[in-house]
C-alpha cells in the first residue's frame, strides 16, 4: 500500500516535469535552495561545535521546535492543493489506517521532509563533545525526525477544516506572509543582537528550558540530558516524545478517518460590493475597463492582495528598523545616515514594478477573453499600467513624504519621489513589454497564492536581469541626481524633471511597443499562461 | 483562398480552409475544412478528444492553427482579427473567467472591451441577467457561482456585443433543464432573425432538435457535414454516429465478469 502512494507522488512529479522544460529548471532551482539550506545548516553546526559548544543544546531544541512549526506552516501552505488530498480517496475503498500510512510514506519523501531529516542529522556535529551525547543523539534522531513529520502533518490537518472558507484562507496566507517578512527582518535583528550575548544567552535559556518540556522540544533535548546523565529526566523527556508521536499519530489517523467521510469542500467567500465610484472615476472604454478590473483584483485576489501588503510593507519594516536604531546598517565602517530614508520609496517602486511583468500569468487562462474581444494591445497594456499607477503612486508619494519627513530634510522630497516615481514607471513600461514576450508564471486562480509559481517562474529572472542595466542606464539620471541632492539640494529638482521624463517614457514605451508585441502573440502568451501545472 | 460560393452571394458565416494543428506527435486537427452559411444552426459533434475544442479556438483566435485559414462572414480570423472578432461571440470551453468580478460587473468588463457606449452596456447586461436567471446575484463574485451560472454569465459575456456568429462550446453543459430551455429560445431566435450558431454537444438528441446542420468530427478530420436529414440519412443521429465512428460499442460480452448475477 506505501508503495502505491510513494509510486504516485513520484508519478505525478514526473507528469509535471514533461510537461514543460521549465518544470525541470524550477526543481533544479529548488534542489540547489534545499543543498544551500542543507549547506547554512552544516555550516553553522560547525560554528558552534567549534567557538561555542555550549549553545549547541539550546540551538538544537529552538531549532527542532522551530522546524515543527516551519513544516506544518508549510504543510497548511500546500494542503489546498495537495495532489494527494485524502478526499481523492474517499471513493477507495481504503481504511483510515492503510491511507495514514501510505500518506506518511509519500510525504517522507517530499523534498521539504527530506531536507528536514537532514538538517536534523547535520546537526549531530554539534553533539560529537562526548560519545555519550553523540550515542544519544543518533538514537534520538528518528525520535526527532519523527516528531517533526508527524506534529507538522497532524497539526496541518487538524487547521485544514477551519481553513476551507476562503476568507479564512486569504487572512492565513496574509498572516503567513507577514511572519516571513518580519522573520527575514528578525534574523538580521537577531544577528546583530548577538553582540549583547549575555542578556540572549540568558533569555534564550530560560525559554529552552521551558520549551524543553513540552511536545515542541522534549525530543531535541534528549541528547543534552543524557550527556549531563539526568536519567530520571531524560525518561520524562522521552516519555513526552514518545507520547508526542503516538498521540500525533493517533490523532492523525482519527482527522483521515473523518476526511474520507466528510470531506473538507473549500468554500468561497462572502458578498462584495459593486463599487460604482470605481466605474464612474474611469473611463468607459477598454483601458478603463481593464483598470478597474485591475483595481478590484488588487483587493479581491488575495494573491494581488498579498503583493500590495508586501510590497506597502518595505518602508514600514527598513524604515521602522532604522528608526528604532536596531540595525546599524554600516558601509565601509560609516553608518548610513538618515538622509538614506528618504529613499525609500525608490526601494518600493522597483518591488512595486517588478510584478508587472507576470500580471497576465495571474489571469490565467480568463486571458482568453481579451483575445476574443480583439482588444488592442495598447489598450491591454494602458489598462494595466493605469491601473497599477493608481494603486501605488500615491502610496509612492506618500511614502515619499513620510520617508523624508523622518530622515529630518524637506530638502530631498523633490528627489525622492522623482526617483521614486519616474524607476517605477520606467520598470512598469519596459516589463510590460518584456510580460508580451516572457509571461512567466503564477499561482493559478485560487490555488494557494504562496504555492507553485508564487516567485514569477524562471521568465521573470529575465525580468530581473533586464530591470538592472535598465535602472543603470535610462534611468540612473533620476536615480543619480536624487542622491546628488544629499549634498546640493537643488539638484532635487532636476530629478524630479528627470523622473517624470523617464517615466513617461516608460509608459510610453510600454504601452506602444509591448502592445504591438501583444497585438503579434497574444495567442502564444495564451497558451503559456493558460497552461496547466 | 477558394471560396466555395459564388461571388455575388453573401460570404458564409464561417468557413474553415483545411485547419490543422499538431501538439508535439499528436495531430489534432488534420486538414479540416467546413464551411457554414448565414442564418443556420450547426452542431458540431464527436468523440472525445476528437478535436473539436482545439478547431473551434483555432476558429476564434485563441490558438494559432500550423496551416488553413479562418474567415467570419468573410473576414479571416488570422489577418484581420479586429473584423472577424467584432462579428463573433465566444463561449468557449474549460477557460477561466475573471471570476473575481460580479456577474454584472464582467458583463460591463465585456462589453467596455468591444468598446460598446456605457448605457448600451449596461442596458443589455440587465436584460441578459434577466434572461438567463441570474438577476437576483448582486454582489456575488462569479468564483461563487455554480458550474451552470457560469456557464450562463459566460454564454452572455459572448452576446452582450450582438455577434452575427456564435460559437458555442458545450454550452449546456452543467445548465439546469430551465435555463437550458431558456438558452434553447434565446439560440432559436437569434438563428431566426438571421444569426449562425455553431456549438459542440455529446448529446445527439439536443442536436437533433436544435440544429438544422451537422458536422461530425472524429481523429480531428471532418467524416460527415451537412443538413441534420443528410447527415442521419433516415436513421437517428445517434445511430449515424455511431455507425460512422464507434468500433468500440459493441455490446458487453468482454464485460461479463460486470454482471451482477
Amino acid at each position: 500500500m506505501a508503495a502505491h502512494f510513494v509510486a504516485l507522488r513520484f508519478r505525478l512529479l514526473l507528469g509535471t516535469l514533461k510537461q514543460s522544460p521549465w518544470a525541470i529548471v524550477a526543481l533544479v532551482m529548488s534542489v540547489l535552495g534545499g543543498l544551500s539550506l542543507l549547506g547554512g545548516t552544516a555550516l553553522a553546526a560547525i560554528a558552534v561545535r567549534a567557538l561555542a559548544p555550549e549553545l549547541g543544546a539550546s540551538l538544537a531544541v529552538l531549532g527542532g521546535a522551530a522546524l515543527v512549526v516551519v513544516l506544518t506552516a508549510i504543510a497548511v501552505l500546500v494542503g489546498t492543493s495537495d495532489p494527494l488530498a485524502p478526499e481523492r480517496f474517499s471513493l477507495l475503498p481504503l481504511r483510515a489506517r492503510q491511507l495514514r500510512a501510505g500518506l506518511l510514506a509519500a510525504q517522507v519523501l517530499e523534498p521539504w521532509s527530506v531536507v528536514a531529516a537532514l538538517a536534523l542529522a547535520l546537526w549531530l556535529i554539534v553533539w560529537s563533545t562526548s560519545p555519550v551525547a553523540l550515542v544519544a543523539a543518533v538514537l534520538a534522531l528518528p525520535i526527532g525526525v519523527a516528531t517533526v513529520l508527524l506534529l507538522a502533518r497532524a497539526g496541518s490537518d487538524l487547521l485544514a477544516r477551519q481553513l476551507a472558507s476562503k476568507r479564512a484562507r486569504d487572512a492565513m496566507a496574509i498572516l503567513l506572509l507577514l511572519v516571513i517578512l518580519f522573520a527575514a527582518f528578525g534574523i538580521q535583528l537577531l544577528a546583530n543582537g548577538l553582540s549583547g550575548l549575555a542578556d540572549l544567552g540568558g533569555a534564550i535559556g530560560t525559554a529552552v528550558s521551558v520549551l524543553a518540556w513540552t511536545p515542541l522540544g522534549a525530543a531535541f533535548d534528549l541528547p543534552r540530558v543524557a550527556a549531563d546523565g539526568a536519567w530520571l529526566e531524560a525518561a520524562a523527556k522521552l516519555a513526552i516524545a514518545v507520547a508526542t508521536i503516538a498521540i500525533a499519530w493517533w490523532g492523525w489517523g482519527r482527522l483521515l478517518d473523518e476526511r474520507l467521510t466528510n470531506p473538507i469542500v473549500l468554500r468561497g467567500g462572502g458578498r462584495v460590493r459593486e463599487g460604482r465610484a470605481l466605474d464612474r472615476l474611469l473611463p468607459a472604454t477598454p483601458t478603463g475597463a481593464i483598470a478597474a478590473r485591475s483595481i478590484r483584483y488588487r483587493r479581491r485576489d488575495v494573491r494581488h492582495l498579498m503583493n500590495v501588503i508586501a510590497t506597502l510593507m518595505i518602508p514600514v519594516i527598513i524604515g521602522g528598523v532604522h528608526l528604532a536604531g536596531i540595525v546599524r546598517v554600516e558601509v565601509d565602517g560609516d553608518r548610513i545616515p538618515a538622509e538614506g530614508l528618504a529613499f525609500l520609496p525608490l526601494l518600493m517602486a522597483i518591488v512595486a514594478a517588478a510584478i508587472v511583468q507576470i500580471d497576465v500569468a495571474y489571469d490565467n487562462s480568463a486571458f482568453a477573453w481579451h483575445v476574443l474581444t480583439g482588444v488592442r494591445g495598447t489598450a491591454d497594456r494602458a489598462g494595466r499600467l493605469l491601473g497599477i499607477s493608481i494603486v501605488y503612486l500615491p502610496a509612492l508619494v506618500v511614502t515619499a513624504v513620510l520617508a523624508t519627513w523622518a530622515s529630518g530634510r524637506w530638502a530631498l522630497l523633490p528627489g525622492s519621489v522623482g526617483a521614486s516615481v519616474g524607476t517605477f514607471l520606467l520598470v512598469a513600461g519596459v516589463l510590460l513589454w518584456l510580460g508580451a514576450l516572457l509571461p512567466g508564471d503564477a499561482p493559478a486562480p485560487g490555488a494557494n497564492p504562496l504555492g507553485r509559481g508564487s516567485s514569477g517562474g524562471v521568465q521573470s529572472l529575465a525580468g530581473l536581469a533586464l530591470t538592472l542595466p535598465v535602472l543603470g542606464t535610462i534611468g540612473a539620471p533620476a536615480i543619480g541626481l536624487a542622491i546628488a541632492s544629499v549634498w546640493i539640494p537643488w539638484l532635487g529638482w532636476l530629478s524630479l524633471a528627470a523622473g517624470l521624463v523617464v517615466g513617461a517614457l516608460g509608459a510610453w514605451f510600454g504601452i506602444r511597443v509591448g502592445g504591438a508585441t501583444l497585438d503579434r502573440r497574444g495567442p502564444e502568451v495564451l497558451a503559456h499562461v493558460a497552461k496547466e501545472r | 483562398m477558394t471560396q466555395p460560393t459564388p461571388v455575388d452571394a453573401p460570404p458564409p458565416a464561417l468557413h474553415l480552409e483545411r485547419l490543422a494543428k499538431r501538439f508535439g506527435p499528436k495531430v489534432a486537427v488534420d486538414g479540416l475544412t467546413l464551411t457554414v452559411p448565414q442564418g443556420s444552426m450547426l452542431g458540431l459533434v464527436g468523440p472525445n478528444g476528437a478535436g473539436k475544442t482545439t478547431t473551434l479556438s483555432m476558429a476564434t483566435g485563441l490558438l494559432r492553427p500550423d496551416h488553413g485559414a479562418a474567415a467570419v462572414l468573410g473576414h479571416d480570423v488570422w489577418r484581420d482579427p479586429a473584423a472577424a472578432k467584432a462579428r463573433m461571440g465566444v463561449l468557449p470551453d474549460g477557460v477561466h473567467l475573471f471570476d473575481r468580478l460580479t456577474g454584472a460587473e464582467l458583463l460591463r468588463y465585456n462589453g467596455l472591451l468591444r468598446s460598446l457606449p456605457e448605457e448600451e452596456v449596461a442596458r443589455r447586461s440587465a436584460s441578459l441577467l434577466e434572461a438567463l436567471g441570474l438577476a437576483g446575484t448582486g454582489g456575488t463574485l462569479v468564483a461563487d457561482y455554480s458550474a451552470g451560472m457560469r456557464k450562463k454569465i459566460a454564454l452572455a459575456s459572448a452576446l452582450i456585443h450582438a455577434p452575427r456568429l456564435l460559437v458555442l462550446d458545450e454550452p449546456f453543459e452543467a445548465v439546469d433543464p430551465v435555463s437550458g430551455e431558456a438558452i434553447r429560445a434565446i439560440l432559436r431566435d437569434f438563428v431566426a432573425s438571421g444569426g449562425t450558431v455553431v456549438l459542440s454537444s455529446h448529446v445527439m438528441e439536443l442536436v437533433e432538435s436544435l440544429c438544422d446542420r451537422v458536422a461530425v468530427v472524429a481523429d480531428g478530420r471532418l467524416i460527415a457535414a451537412g443538413t441534420l436529414d443528410e447527415v442521419r440519412a433516415g436513421a437517428s443521429l445517434q445511430e449515424r454516429f455511431v455507425q460512422m465512428v464507434g468500433q468500440q460499442a459493441q455490446g458487453g460480452e468482454s464485460l461479463a465478469w460486470l454482471r451482477t448475477s
